[in-house]
C-alpha cells in the first residue's frame, strides 16, 4: 500500500473522534461532517424500519437533530454508528405505536412511490427479479417493528452482534434470538405469500 | 449445531466451535441446505432493502439537518447553555441588520422612520429592564416577528431589491447562530444595491459568519462562491450541464425566511428537489447508457462539464498481491472499470463521497467509501481488498488449467475436506475436473460476451468444490448457481446456470447419495436438458441421469 492509499484509508474512520469532539465542543462544520458520513446508513436504516421515503426522511433527520442535542453523552470511541441506529430505532417504535393508536395514517409503505424515482445501488439488486422482490419486501412489511430492525441491521447494515446489542439496547442473547426469530418469521410469510399464489 | 448456525453465517462463532460447525455442514445434508436457504435469503433481501433514493437526496438531507439544527438552537436555547451565546450573538446581529435596513429604508423612502425610532426605543427599554440573557433572547425574537413585518408599515412601495435585503437580513442573522467566519457570506449583503452603502457595510459585519446552507440562497448570492458552494454545484453539475432543472434553484421564493415553524416549507422544498432528482435521475439514467454506448472509457461532454476528477488505485488480495481484472463499480454513478494486469484501475468521479465496490470472481465484494477533492487530477491509491468468500485458502487456476486435488492444507479453510469428518463410508470424490471441462464450462464455451458477475461468482464456487472434492462444496456451488440462474431471468448465460447447476448437484450426491440429493439432482438434470442443444454436453448430462435412475 503506498502513501497516499494509507492516508486514505487512515482518514475514513480515523478522526471520528476528533469530529465528535469539535461538535461537542459546538463546531457546526464537524457536525456536518458527522452527519456527511452517516446520511446513508442512517437513511437506510430508517427506510428499512418505516418502508416510506417520507418517513424516513422525516426520521433521519429528526435522528441527527436528537443525536445533536444529546451528543454531550455519545461517549468518543465508540462506534457512532450504533448509537445513531439506537437513536433512530426508538423514534421508529413511537412512530409506530403512534400511528397504531392512530390507524387512519396507515403506516403501509409506499414502496412504489420510493422506488419511482429511488436507483439501487448494488448492481446485482436490479437484476433480481421484480416479483420476488415484491413479495420478499412484502413478507419484511409484514414483520413487527424489533424484527425488522434487528434485520435491517444484520442483513443490510452487517452490523456485528456487539453492535447491534448496543444499537436495540439488550443483551447479545436476545440480539441472537431475535435475529433467528426474524428470519424464521421472514421465511414464513414469505412461504405464505408465495403459497397464495397460483 | 442448528442453533449456532445463523450466528456461525454471521460471523459470530469462533475458533473451536466454528471448526465443529463446519464439519457438522459437511456430513449434514440438512443443516447445509439450511445455511444456504438462509444465506440465500439474507442475500435477497439485502439487495432488496438497499433501495437508496438519487445520491443528491443526500446533499439535500444534509443541509436539512443542519438548517434544522440552527432553527432549532435558537428555539431551544434555554435548555442549552452550549448555544446561549451563540443566540446572544444572533439576536445582535439581527439587530444591527435591522436597524441597518430600517435606516436604509428610512432614508429611501422617509416613512419609516418613526417605526425606526419606535422600534430602537423599544429595544433600549428592554434591554434597560433586562441586561441578563433573557432580554437577550427577547431581542431575538422580536426581531424575528420584526424580521417578518419590518417591510410593510416601511415600505408601501418597496421593490425587489429591498425584499431581499429583508432576506439577507434572515441569512445574516440565523448565519451567526452558527459563529463561524466565512467572510465571502458578507458578499450575500452586496448585491443589495448601490442605494444602500450603509447597509452592505454593516451587514457585511453582521454576515461574517456561515449562512446555514439553504437550498435557494444560491439564487440571490453572486458573488464568491464558497466551499460548499462549489461542492452543491460540482455534485448538480451533471443535470445542469445538460440544461435539466437545477436541483436547487426553481424555488421561486428562494431566500424567503425560514420561521421556526417551517417545516412544511421544508417539505415542498423537498418535494420540489425530488422532483428535480428524478429529472436528474433520468439524465443520469442516460448519462449511464451514453457511457456504455462509448465503452465508459472517454469521458463524455457530460461528465468533462462535472469537472470529474480521475481517481486511479489498485485491487489486491489480502496477501498484497495485485488482482487483474477485478470489477470496480462507483456505486451511485454506475461507473465501471476493470482492474488491469497490476492491479490497477482508473475511473472518472466528480467531486464528493464516493462508495468504490471491488468484484471478482471468488471474492466478497470489497467496498470502501472516499472522498474526491476538488479540482484537478487525483491519483490516489485506493487499495480494496476482497476476501475469498469460500476460505482463505482459495487460488484460481489459471484458464484452462486443471485443479490440483482437495487441498488438503487450506489453511483457515472453513470448508474442510470431507474426509474428515465422519467413518462413514462414502463414495471415494471424482477425479478432479479442469476448469474448461465441467458441463457449464462446456455450455458457456460457445458464448462471445462476458459473463455477469453471478455467473463467474458460480464458476468460482465451482472449481473450489473441484478443488475440495467436499459435498458440501459441492452444495455451496449449487447454491450459487441457483442464485445465478435466478438472477438471469433467461438471456445466453441461463443454460450455463442450468448446466451447472445439474453438475453440482450431480456431484453432490455423488459423494454422499441421499434421497433428497438424488431427487434435486434429478430435477437440476431435467432442468438442463429440456434446455439443452445436441452435443457433448447433453450426452453427458443423459449419461448422469441414467446413472440417477
Amino acid at each position: 500500500m503506498n502513501e497516499a492509499a494509507r492516508r486514505i484509508s487512515q482518514e475514513a474512520p480515523g478522526d471520528e473522534g476528533d469530529l465528535v469532539h469539535r461538535a461537542q465542543a459546538g463546531d457546526h462544520r464537524a457536525f456536518a461532517e458527522l452527519v456527511r458520513r452517516h446520511r446513508r446508513p442512517v437513511y437506510r436504516i430508517c427506510y428499512g424500519l418505516t418502508r416510506s421515503h417520507e418517513d424516513a426522511d422525516d426520521m433521519t433527520q429528526e435522528t441527527f437533530v436528537r443525536a445533536y442535542q444529546a451528543l454531550d453523552r455519545f461517549r468518543v470511541g465508540e462506534p457512532m454508528l450504533p448509537w445513531l441506529a439506537r437513536i433512530a430505532i426508538n423514534q421508529s417504535l413511537s412512530l409506530h405505536r403512534r400511528r397504531k393508536r392512530r390507524p387512519e395514517t396507515s403506516i403501509e409503505p409506499l414502496v412504489e412511490a420510493g422506488r419511482q424515482w429511488g436507483t439501487s445501488d448494488d448492481p446485482a439488486a436490479a437484476t433480481v427479479s421484480a416479483e420476488e422482490r415484491r413479495q420478499l419486501l412484502a413478507a419484511f412489511e409484514q414483520l413487527g417493528m424489533e424484527h425488522r430492525a434487528v434485520l435491517v441491521l444484520r442483513v443490510e447494515q452487517e452490523m456485528s452482534y456487539d453492535d447491534m446489542a448496543h444499537a436495540m439496547n439488550v443483551p447479545i442473547g436476545t440480539v441472537m434470538s431475535r435475529l433467528a426469530r426474524a428470519r424464521a418469521e421472514l421465511k414464513k410469510r414469505l412461504e405464505a405469500l408465495r403459497g397464495k399464489k397460483p | 449445531v442448528e442453533d449456532r448456525l445463523e450466528a456461525w453465517m454471521d460471523g459470530r462463532v469462533q475458533g473451536s466451535e466454528a471448526e465443529d460447525v463446519a464439519r457438522h455442514l459437511e456430513s449434514c445434508f440438512r443443516c447445509s441446505a439450511e445455511l444456504a436457504r438462509l444465506m440465500g435469503q439474507d442475500e435477497k433481501l439485502r439487495a432488496a432493502l438497499r433501495d437508496d433514493p438519487n445520491p443528491a437526496y443526500f446533499d439535500s438531507l444534509e443541509k436539512k439537518v443542519m438548517s434544522r439544527l440552527v432553527v432549532d438552537r435558537a428555539r431551544d436555547s434555554r435548555s442549552h447553555t452550549r448555544n446561549r451565546a451563540l443566540v446572544r450573538l444572533a439576536g445582535l446581529a439581527a439587530v444591527i441588520a435591522a436597524v441597518s435596513m430600517a435606516a436604509v429604508l428610512g432614508m429611501r423612502e422617509g416613512g419609516g422612520v418613526d417605526w425606526l425610532r419606535a422600534t430602537l426605543a423599544k429595544q433600549k427599554a428592554s434591554r434597560a429592564q433586562a441586561p441578563a440573557e433573557p432580554a437577550q433572547e427577547q431581542t431575538f425574537r422580536e426581531s424575528v416577528d420584526q424580521d417578518g413585518d419590518a417591510a410593510p408599515p416601511a415600505s408601501p412601495g418597496k421593490d425587489g431589491g429591498e425584499r431581499k435585503e429583508g432576506r439577507e437580513v434572515w441569512s445574516s442573522r440565523s448565519g451567526s447562530a452558527d459563529a463561524k467566519k466565512v467572510p465571502t457570506v458578507g458578499s450575500t449583503a452586496a448585491p443589495a444595491g448601490p442605494a444602500a452603502p450603509g447597509l452592505a457595510a454593516r451587514s457585511g459585519r453582521a454576515v461574517e459568519m456561515t449562512v446555514p446552507t439553504r437550498p435557494g440562497e444560491e439564487s440571490v448570492r453572486k458573488t464568491a462562491p464558497t466551499e460548499l458552494e462549489r461542492q452543491r454545484s460540482a455534485a448538480s453539475a451533471p443535470a445542469k450541464s445538460s440544461a435539466a432543472p437545477p436541483v436547487f434553484a426553481t424555488k421561486p421564493q428562494a431566500a424567503q425566511p425560514l420561521a421556526a415553524d417551517d417545516r412544511t416549507k421544508q417539505r415542498d422544498e423537498a418535494a420540489n428537489v425530488r422532483s428535480n432528482e428524478k429529472a436528474q435521475d433520468q439524465v443520469s439514467g442516460a448519462r449511464t447508457d451514453a457511457n456504455k454506448a462509448t465503452a465508459a472509457r472517454e469521458p463524455s461532454s457530460l461528465e468533462a462539464a462535472a469537472a470529474n476528477v480521475q481517481v486511479c488505485g489498485k485491487v489486491s488480495d489480502p496477501q498484497g498481491r495485485p488482482m487483474a481484472g477485478a470489477q470496480v463499480v462507483a456505486t451511485a454513478f454506475g461507473r465501471i472499470s476493470r482492474t488491469d494486469a497490476a492491479g490497477g484501475f482508473c475511473l472518472e468521479l466528480p467531486p464528493g463521497r464516493h462508495e468504490l465496490r471491488a468484484m471478482s470472481v471468488g471474492y466478497n465484494t470489497a467496498v470502501t467509501t472516499f472522498d474526491v477533492g476538488y479540482g484537478g487530477m487525483r491519483d490516489a491509491d485506493l487499495t480494496l481488498a476482497p476476501v475469498p468468500a469460500l476460505g482463505e485458502g482459495m487460488r484460481l487456476p489459471a484458464a484452462g488449467q486443471a485443479v490440483p486435488p482437495a487441498a488438503a492444507d487450506s489453511p483457515a479453510s472453513t470448508l474442510g475436506p470431507y474426509t474428515r469428518s465422519t467413518g462413514r463410508k462414502v463414495a471415494a470424490p471424482p477425479p478432479p475436473v479442469p476448469a474448461a471441462k465441467t458441463l457449464s464450462g462446456m455450455v458457456a464455451a460457445g458464448i462471445r460476451s462476458e459473463p455477469p458477475p453471478s455467473v463467474m461468482a458460480a464458476q468460482a464456487a465451482e472449481l473450489k468444490a473441484i478443488e475440495l472434492g467436499t459435498a458440501l462444496a459441492w452444495e455451496t456451488a449449487a447454491f450459487s448457481w441457483n442464485r445465478a440462474f435466478e438472477l438471469l431471468q433467461g438471456g445466453p448465460f441461463d443454460a450455463t446456470a442450468r448446466a451447472g447447476l445439474a453438475e453440482c448437484r450431480y456431484r453432490a450426491w455423488k459423494i454422499m447419495p441421499t434421497p433428497t440429493r438424488a431427487r434435486a439432482a434429478s430435477e437440476a438434470l431435467t432442468s438442463f436438458l429440456v434446455r439443452a442443444p445436441h452435443g457433448p454436453a447433453r450426452d453427458r448430462a443423459a449419461a448422469w441421469a441414467e446413472d440417477l435412475k
